[in-house]
Parts: structure tokens; C-alpha cells; sequence
């Protein structure tokens, strides 16, 4: 599952709900829609992406996640061109978790509370240290604060997935009229 | 495996694929009006600051989820200080596994009585 559908916020909500015996249409439908997110990422990172060939795109495509999406973009406004060596050395990213998923499989055995050894911070930091480099400019972290905020608001109330989705939107815009640079 | 599951895992990757790879396939995304590009420009700054927030102050508990400032928000802060002065993502994450663990096993020993 880690190899072919490559999201971990949606394969952690599958597992839940196959376990509870939910139906499997509910299932994949929930799987669009937690992975939505990635509708985004495609559309910001396109136009970095136009000049490689479509097939090369397509296979450039699988890899695109949260962590490669923040990776790549970094990658790029440094250099100030895309490369196709470094977006696919993003993809390590994804090496990892699938690797980690068949560790995870077995040492999770061993390990009583992975927790314990801090690992759940792992994700959330390297987030927010992306967020430090990205947010250069004023309009930047306004962007990525009201981000935070609308997201954490909504992740109270909304399903997984979804608030990240309706603050990648909407916070952008804010970013852009509050500081008076139509979005 | 049983075949549900696999018709599961084959169309989850399938949905999934979908929304990454439309948007990279089509043309038209890659050429786009300024508004539009300076709008997407501050898209990865928002989606990273929601990830972040959500992963570091919601927990979902039987009940839903609500929001918790605990041992690894706290180790998150740490990172995003070491991160803006340091410049450098291993030891910004390294400082939060290891501040966050620290953390929770002094709030273990607390809760075992103290150090005896």
C-alpha cells in the first residue's frame, strides 16, 4: 500500500475505517478526498514542471507529496530553475516511507510506543522548518500563519484532510489582499 | 491478502495518482495568468503552515478531535528556533525528537512517583 499509493494521512484513515468495516467505496471516496491537497500542489508546481516532456511529468507525478511538494518548491526558488535531479531526490522522501512502513511493520512489535521515542514530531517539525525558509516575504507569512490558524480552527470540526485543503486556498488570498497584492 | 483489499489498495493508488497527476499532465496548468501564479506562490507557504499546525495541536481522541499543547508542540517550537537561527533541518528536527522525548519521559517518571 506504502509503494502504490504513497499518502500516509490516507492510508492511516483507511486502515481505521476498514477496521471499523466501513465499505470500500467510502473508503476510496474519503482517500480523494484527503488527498485533494495534491490537486493543489500539482496546479503551484506546474508551471516549474512545463518544460520536461509529458510522459517525464506523469512519472514525476507518483512522487508528489507533502514532503516532496515543500522539498521541491525550496529546491527550486533557490536555484531559481526546476531540476529534474533534485525534484527526484525529493523522492527519497518516499523511499523512506515505504521503507520505514515494512520497518515499521515488523519492529512495531518490539517498540511498545514509538511516541515515546519523539518520532511524532518528526513530521510537524520538518513542516514548520520548510514554512521558516518559504516564508520570506511579508506576504509569505501572513500566508503561512493564517494557514496554521485556519487549519488547526477547522481540523477541530472538519474531517481529516479537509482543512488543509480549505486553507491552502483560502490563505493564500488573505496573504495577498492583506498586504494588498491581489492574489 | 484477500481480494477486497487489494481492489481497495489498486483504487485508493488510482484516486490518488489522479490528483497528482492531473495537474502535471495538463498543459494548461503550466501556463497561467499573474494573478493566478502570485496566488500560487503563496500556496506552499499556507498548506505547510496548516500541516504544521494541524499535526502539532490537534489529537483525535475517541470523542473528536480537540486541540493539546503537549510534549511534541513544544519540541516543534524548539525546531522552528533552531531552524530560524541555525539554518539547518537535521538539527532542527534532531533538537524536537530529542526535546519531545526528553519531555515525556520526565512527565513518565512524574506519573511512576519521581526518581526514587
Amino acid at each position: 500500500m506504502s509503494a502504490l499509493v504513497l499518502a500516509g494521512a490516507a492510508q492511516f484513515a483507511a486502515v481505521g475505517l476498514w477496521a471499523q468495516g466501513v465499505s470500500w467505496p467510502a473508503i476510496v471516496g474519503l482517500t480523494a478526498l484527503i488527498n485533494m491537497r495534491n490537486v493543489i500542489y500539482g496546479v503551484a508546481i506546474a508551471p516549474w514542471l512545463a518544460g520536461f516532456p509529458r510522459i517525464h511529468r506523469a512519472a514525476m507525478a507518483h512522487i508528489l507529496a507533502d514532503e516532496t511538494f515543500a522539498l521541491a518548491v525550496v529546491h527550486f526558488r533557490r536555484i531559481g530553475v526546476a531540476d529534474a535531479f533534485g525534484y527526484w531526490m525529493t523522492g527519497l522522501t518516499s523511499l523512506v516511507w515505504i521503507v520505514m512502513s515494512a520497518v515499521g511493520h515488523v519492529a512495531g512489535r518490539v517498540v511498545a510506543d514509538p511516541a515515546a521515542l519523539g518520532l511524532d514530531a518528526v513530521f510537524p517539525a520538518a513542516m514548520a522548518c520548510l514554512v521558516v525558509v518559504l516564508a520570506d516575504t511579508p506576504a509569505s507569512r501572513v500566508a503561512s500563519a493564517s494557514g496554521a490558524a485556519m487549519a488547526t480552527g477547522l481540523g477541530l470540526f472538519l474531517p481529516t484532510g479537509v482543512p488543509v485543503v480549505v486553507a491552502a486556498i483560502l490563505a493564500p488570498a488573505l496573504g495577498g489582499v492583506l498586504l494588498r497584492q491581489r492574489p | 491478502m484477500r481480494l477486497e483489499v487489494v481492489l481497495i489498495i489498486v483504487l485508493m493508488a488510482l484516486v490518488t495518482y489522479a490528483t497528482r497527476g492531473l495537474p502535471l499532465v495538463i498543459d494548461r496548468f503550466s501556463r497561467l495568468p499573474p494573478r493566478m501564479s502570485r496566488w500560487l506562490g503563496l500556496v506552499a507557504p499556507a498548506t505547510l503552515g496548516g500541516l504544521a499546525g494541524t499535526s502539532s495541536l490537534l489529537v483525535q481522541q475517541p470523542e473528536g478531535p480537540s486541540l493539546l499543547v503537549g510534549p511534541s508542540t513544544i519540541g516543534v517550537i524548539a525546531a522552528i528556533v533552531v531552524m530560524y537561527r541555525r539554518r539547518s533541518l537535521p538539527l532542527a528536527i534532531g533538537t524536537a525528537i530529542a526535546l519531545t522525548a526528553m519531555l515525556r519521559w520526565f512527565a513518565a517518571i512524574e506519573l511512576n512517583g519521581g526518581l526514587q
